[in-house]
């Protein structure tokens, strides 16, 4: 390898100009040697192969091909374990009925491990089109653009720009669905400048501009929004219970269909919020939580908490149970059942982080001494005590 | 209740960490090397994605092996004749066979791990850029992007951009002066 790494020396201090001359000599050999080493040296020397190579180099993202590597690897590793570890059982108890079952708890307990190690990231995001076509999105390509609209994928962001002024009534009715599967997050810039955080099992429709007195969006699942000003145009996102309705500011919605409660919380600004029963004016630092049964209730929380998850953190304030598991559930894309013991909900207060695995999140929860794990069939039990 | 800690028991880690290094820093590189012998990059990063499987899921160490770079670029050059061939050559002998009836001898592989050597050196040259030039650069020549789009993307004016690729080019032909020709130069003993 030595070897051949100088070589590769040589001809770059050749391509460059600066080889002495008993390099250029060694060189000379070299290239004497075989037609094939100067057919290498001619293409390296092309201006165009060189680009195109390099090119090919850029291309590859090594975080997503590595989380491929160690997903699958793990799985036939726990495989192959499963698998010595079976033989070695029958070396040792030699009666079949006994070691039919140790072999299935081994296999159980390989099952579990490997279920706790989960880590998040693995879920796809989706860009269905006007036309219903959808767009594995995650890369870093153009998806659209015409003469007044580009639509950009840049690997975590999905950039709608406009060019000009030009008046694009088609554009305003066509609208574009973002879906981030369980696992996954992503960014959405929309063609007002208003930027969306999403987290994972969330679904956002929007037209591709807007035009008018309101920018009407429609939300399922938690999102940060930071909403451009833009002039008297009011901004609308529509949850499945409730409606918020801004000029320009951030906030953090968090409405999934399935969850008990729903919330919306206030960064700066001012927003309003409004249910089938009333609505409701929250200001900075607050926080309005909705229940299945539309009574809202709005409280004082640090805002900063809860966008915490914007920066890979999950922030839990007297937060139930079953919705921290849901969220868990979500982010890590594994089956959480949920045995609740009275109907009074358990609710926790504190961080998790988001990168960790999820037997680490589990193991915080159950410092509290208030659950009991046990891992079941592919997915997680968690009994209150 | 099942411990937290089982995987460690069973050494799922212990090898891991090794393996990742040696990824994050030659994936890459071995994709191209891949790809000289498939001439198609997707399958290229498969089957480089695939030898790192098998490595992590063999638990097998690298610490014991003398040259791990080696060892593992060998891996991929004989999935890439493994691939070839179409089916997986185990023995010894009928490698060589192939071997010799693909490819011309492992001279192949020399050239390949030349290659990348070259294009690593080139490489970090376009990376030495000022940073501004470097992108501008990078964007339209390695990825063949219109000067329009790059401005576009840069939100800078179209003349920026065309100045910054001017001024790259500039820098590398001083240090590159054989590849960054507009018609390349060979030099005589290539036609010797």
């Amino acid at each position: 390898m030595e070897r051949l790494e100088e070589i590769g020396r040589l001809i770059y201090g050749s391509l460059s100009g600066e080889a002495t001359s008993e390099e250029k000599a060694a060189l000379d050999d070299w290239l004497a040697a075989s037609a094939r080493n100067r057919e290498l040296y001619t293409r390296l020397s092309d201006e165009v192969y060189v680009a195109h190579r390099l090119g090919q180099k850029d291309s590859v993202s090594i975080r997503k091909a590595w989380s491929r590597v160690r997903g699958t690897s793990r799985r036939r590793r726990i495989a192959r374990i499963a698998g010595c570890a079976a033989s070695i059982l029958i070396l040792i108890t030699g009666v079949a009925s006994v070691l039919i079952h140790k072999n299935h708890q081994l296999e159980q307990q390989l099952h579990a491990a490997a279920l706790l190690s989960s880590l998040p990231g693995t879920g796809s995001v989706t860009l269905v089109l006007s036309d219903s076509t959808e767009v594995l999105l995650g890369g870093e390509r153009n998806i659209e653009a015409n003469g007044t609209l580009s639509v950009d994928d840049r690997e975590g962001t999905l950039v709608y720009q406009t060019c000009g002024n030009a008046k694009d009534d088609e554009s305003r009715d066509r609208f574009h669905t973002l879906r981030v599967a369980r696992g996954a997050e992503y960014h959405v810039e929309l063609s007002d400048g208003t930027r969306v955080h999403f987290n994972s099992g969330s679904s956002l429709t929007y037209p591709l501009t807007f035009d008018g007195e309101e920018r009407r969006v429609s939300l399922d699942g938690e999102g940060y929004f930071e909403v451009a000003r833009n002039g008297k145009s009011r901004f609308v996102v529509e949850c499945d219970r409730f409606d918020v309705e801004v000029l320009g500011t951030e906030f953090n919605v968090s409405s999934y269909r399935g969850d008990s409660e729903a919330d919306v919380t206030l960064v700066s600004g001012r927003v309003s919020v409004s249910t089938p029963v009333g609505e409701y004016m929250l200001a900075p630092d607050h926080q309005i939580v909705i229940d299945e049964y539309d009574s809202a209730i709005i409280r004082k929380v640090n805002a900063g908490n809860i966008i915490s998850w914007t920066h890979d953190q999950f922030y839990f304030n007297a937060e139930r149970l079953d919705n921290i598991l849901g969220e868990l559930s979500r982010w890590y894309d594994v089956e959480i059942e949920y045995r609740a013991k009275s109907d009074k909900p358990v609710r926790f207060t504190g961080f998790i982080p988001r990168y960790e695995q999820l037997g680490k999140a589990l193991e915080l929860l159950k410092m509290t001494g208030q659950i009991f794990l046990t891992v079941k069939d592919n997915k997680v039990v968690v009994e209150e005590i | 209740m099942v411990r937290l800690g089982i995987e460690n028991i069973f050494g799922l880690h212990r090898n891991e960490e090794s393996v990742k290094a040696l990824f994050d820093g030659h994936y890459a590189d071995m994709c191209l090397f891949a790809d000289r012998l498939l001439h198609d990059f997707a399958e290229a990063e498969d089957l480089v994605q695939n030898v790192f499987i098998k490595l992590l899921a063999s638990g097998e160490s690298l610490g014991g092996k003398s040259n791990p770079k080696a060892y593992v670029y060998r891996m991929v050059y004989n999935a890439c004749l493994n691939h070839i061939a179409g089916k997986r050559v185990e023995d010894n002998r009928k490698r060589r066979y192939f071997e010799h009836m693909l490819l011309d001898d492992k001279e192949d592989y020399e050239l390949g791990i030349i290659e990348i050597e070259v294009l690593n050196r080139i490489y970090d040259e376009i990376e030495a850029l000022p940073a501004e030039c470097r992108k501008v650069f990078r964007m339209s020549y390695i990825d063949g992007k219109d000067v329009a789009t790059v401005a576009r993307e840069l939100g800078i004016s179209v003349n920026t951009v065309k100045t910054q690729r001017l001024r790259g080019r500039k820098i590398l032909q001083e240090r590159l002066k054989d590849v960054f020709f507009v018609a390349p130069v060979l030099i005589s003993i290539l036609f010797r």
